[in-house]
C-alpha cells in the first residue's frame, strides 16, 4: 500500500537572517515513516528540524504541506538540557502542557486532562512518577516524560531532538525501543536527530545526511557508507554488518 | 507586642503605608517567581530604573511623573523583547545598556531640578509614609487588572517561561506572550516605585521568591509562598520603621533580608535530615 504524503520540501533553503545554513533540499514526508537525521555538528540539523514543525520559515523554496489531505499533527520532544531545570513541576503537570493548545486560552486542565496526562504517562511506563518532579529524574526517565508530553499533543509525526543525548548506553537502548514502539505499534511518523549513528542505523528506515551545504536522503544502506561517512566527517570510518545488524565505528578496519 | 503593633497601624498615613506595602509586595513577589525562575532579575533592576527616569522626566516637564514612568518603561520593555530575538547583542547586555543609561538619565535629569536631591532620594527609597487613599485605589485596580491577567492565563505564561520551543511548536507565540508577560512587569513597577521605591520594589521582586524557592517544591506553592513572605515582611518592616525611626523601605528589605536567612538555613536543615 503505497504511503500517504504528509510533507514536501521543494528546493528549500535554510538559514537565518542572511546566512543560508542549508540549500536547495527536496524530500517528501510520508505517513509511517522511521525516518534519522545524522550529520556533524553544526551542520544544521535542529535547523531542519524547526523548517519541519514550522518554526522557521525557509529562506527559499516551499515547504508543503499535506496535499494529499493526511492530517499531520506534530509531538515535538526537544532537547532535555534545554530546558529550565529550576522550575519544581511534577512529571504530571509537565505531560499535561501537551495539552494545553487542545484545553485552549485561559483555561485550566480539568478531569478529563489529567486522565488522558496519566493515560500518556502509562504508554510510556512511568506512570508511577507522575508525582515526583520533574528536575529530579533521571535522564531516561525524563526522555519518557517528555515523550509522554509530546505523545499528549495526540500527533501523527513524533519529532524528537536527539533523545539519548548524556544517557548511558542502557537508557540509549530503552528509549530507542519506546521510539521503535510506538512507530510499530501506534503507526505513529517519526523523526529523530542523533549523532549515534550506529544506533539510528539499527532503528530507522531512512536517513537523511545534513552536511555543511548539502544533504542525502535515502534508505541506511545507500547513505551510511564508509566512503560517504568518512568524507563528511573528514575521518576514516568503519560501517559493518554483523547478524544483521549495523555497526559504525570510528577509524579503518584491521 | 501584637498590641503595639494594632496601635501603630491605627495611625492614617500608616494605614496607609501598609495597604500600598501589601498591594505592592502581593504583585511584586507573585511576578518575582517568574523573574527568578527564567534568570531574568536584571530586567526588574533595569525596568525599575527607566521607570525612575520616566519619574524624573515628569517631575523635570511638569506632567504626570507616574504616566511618564508608564510610558517610558513600556517603551523599555519593548526594547528588550525587540533585543531577545536579537543574536547579535547579549541579552544580558542590552538590560546593562538599559539600567546605566537609564541610572545617569534619572541623575542628569534631577540634577537640574530645585528640589533634585529630595526627589532622587525619593525615587530611591519611595515615600511609602506620604500615599494617599487615591494612590491606593490605583494600585488597586492595578493589582486586579495584572492578577486577572496572570490567573487567566496562568498555563501560557508557565509554558513560554519552561519551553518556549515546544509552547510554538503547538502555535503559541512566544514573543506576544513575552511582550505581555514584560508589560505587566513593566506597569507594575512603574506604578510602584513613586511608593515604594527602586530598592524595596526590586527587593521585593527577588527576595520573597528566593525564599520560596529553597522552602517549597512545587509551583503553585512557590507563588503563595512568595506572596505570604512579602505581606509579612511589609507590616513588620513598616512597625520597626515607626517605633525605631528607620527608613521604610530599607527596613522591609532587611526583614526580607531575614526571612531569606532563615529559609535558606530550613533548606540546610530539611536536606541534611
Amino acid at each position: 500500500m503505497e504511503q500517504l504524503e504528509l510533507m514536501q520540501f521543494e528546493d528549500v533553503t535554510l538559514g537565518y537572517g542572511k546566512k543560508e545554513i542549508l540549500s536547495r533540499m527536496s524530500f517528501r514526508l510520508l505517513a509511517k515513516d522511521f525516518i534519522g537525521i545524522v550529520g556533524p555538528n553544526g551542520a544544521g540539523k535542529t535547523t531542519l528540524l524547526r523548517a519541519i514543525l514550522g518554526n522557521l520559515k525557509p529562506l527559499g523554496g516551499r515547504i508543503i504541506r499535506s496535499e494529499s489531505g493526511a492530517s499531520i499533527r506534530f509531538g515535538y520532544v526537544p532537547q532535555r538540557d534545554h530546558l529550565e531545570q529550576i522550575f519544581p513541576l511534577t512529571v504530571l503537570e509537565v505531560v499535561q502542557m501537551g495539552m494545553y493548545r487542545q484545553i485552549g486560552l485561559g483555561r485550566y486542565p480539568g478531569k478529563s486532562d489529567v486522565a488522558f496526562a496519566l493515560e500518556c504517562l502509562n504508554h510510556v511506563g512511568i506512570t508511577s512518577l507522575e508525582k515526583i518532579l520533574f528536575k529530579n529524574l533521571s535522564g531516561g526517565q525524563k526522555q519518557r516524560t517528555l515523550i509522554a508530553r509530546a505523545l499528549a499533543t495526540r500527533p501523527t509525526v513524533l519529532v524528537l531532538d536527539e533523545p539519548t543525548n548524556g544517557m548511558d548506553i542502557l537508557s540509549q537502548k530503552s528509549i530507542l525501543s519506546l521510539i521503535k514502539e510506538l512507530h510499530e505499534r501506534d503507526g505513529l511518523t517519526i523523526l529523530m536527530v542523533s549523532h549515534l549513528l550506529t544506533e539510528v542505523s539499527n532503528h530507522v528506515e531512512k536517513i537523511i545526511l545534513v552536511e555543511a551545504n548539502n544533504f542525502q536522503v535515502g534508505t541506511v544502506a545507500e547513505i551510511l557508507t564508509n566512503a560517504n561517512l568518512s568524507r563528511i566527517y573528514n575521518t576514516p570510518f568503519t560501517v559493518e554488518s554483523i547478524h544483521g545488524q549495523y555497526l559504525i565505528s570510528v577509524g579503518e578496519n584491521q | 507586642m501584637i498590641t503595639d503593633i494594632f496601635m501603630v497601624f491605627e495611625i492614617p498615613f500608616m494605614q496607609h503605608a501598609l495597604w500600598t506595602g501589601i498591594l505592592v509586595g502581593i504583585m511584586c513577589a507573585f511576578l518575582g517567581v517568574y523573574i527568578v525562575m527564567r534568570r531574568i532579575v536584571f530586567v526588574g533592576a533595569s525596568l525599575a530604573q527607566i521607570s525612575s527616569t520616566g519619574f524624573a522626566v515628569g517631575i523635570l516637564f511638569g506632567w504626570n511623573p507616574m504616566l511618564s514612568a508608564l510610558c517610558l518603561t513600556l517603551l523599555g520593555v519593548l526594547m528588550f523583547a525587540y533585543n531577545l530575538q536579537s543574536k547579535r547583542i547579549p541579552q544580558d547586555s542590552t538590560l546593562a545598556l538599559g539600567y546605566t543609561i537609564a541610572s545617569a538619565s534619572s541623575i542628569l535629569l534631577l540634577s537640574k531640578h530645585p528640589k533634585g536631591d529630595a526627589d532622587l532620594i525619593g525615587l530611591l527609597f519611595g515615600n511609602i509614609l506620604t500615599i494617599t487613599p487615591d494612590q491606593i485605589w490605583i494600585l488597586l485596580g492595578t493589582l486586579i487588572v495584572l492578577g486577572s491577567i496572570h490567573l487567566i492565563f496562568y498555563k501560557e505564561f508557565l509554558f513560554i517561561a519552561f519551553d518556549p520551543e515546544m509552547a510554538e511548536t503547538l502555535g503559541f507565540n512566544p514573543q506576544f506572550w513575552n511582550i505581555l508577560f514584560y508589560i505587566t512587569v513593566g506597569t507594575l513597577i512603574s506604578l510602584a516605585i513613586k511608593s515604594a521605591g527602586i530598592l524595596l520594589v526590586f527587593s521585593l521582586l527577588v527576595i520573597p521568591s528566593i525564599s520560596a524557592i529553597l522552602l517549597t517544591q512545587s509551583m503553585k506553592r512557590l507563588f503563595l509562598v512568595s506572596i505570604a513572605i512579602a505581606v509579612i515582611s511589609v507590616p513588620i518592616g513598616l512597625f520597626f520603621s515607626f517605633t525605631q525611626d528607620l527608613p521604610s523601605g530599607p527596613t522591609i528589605v532587611a526583614v526580607m533580608s531575614a526571612i531569606l536567612l532563615l529559609s535558606f538555613i530550613t533548606n540546610k536543615l530539611t536536606k541534611s535530615v
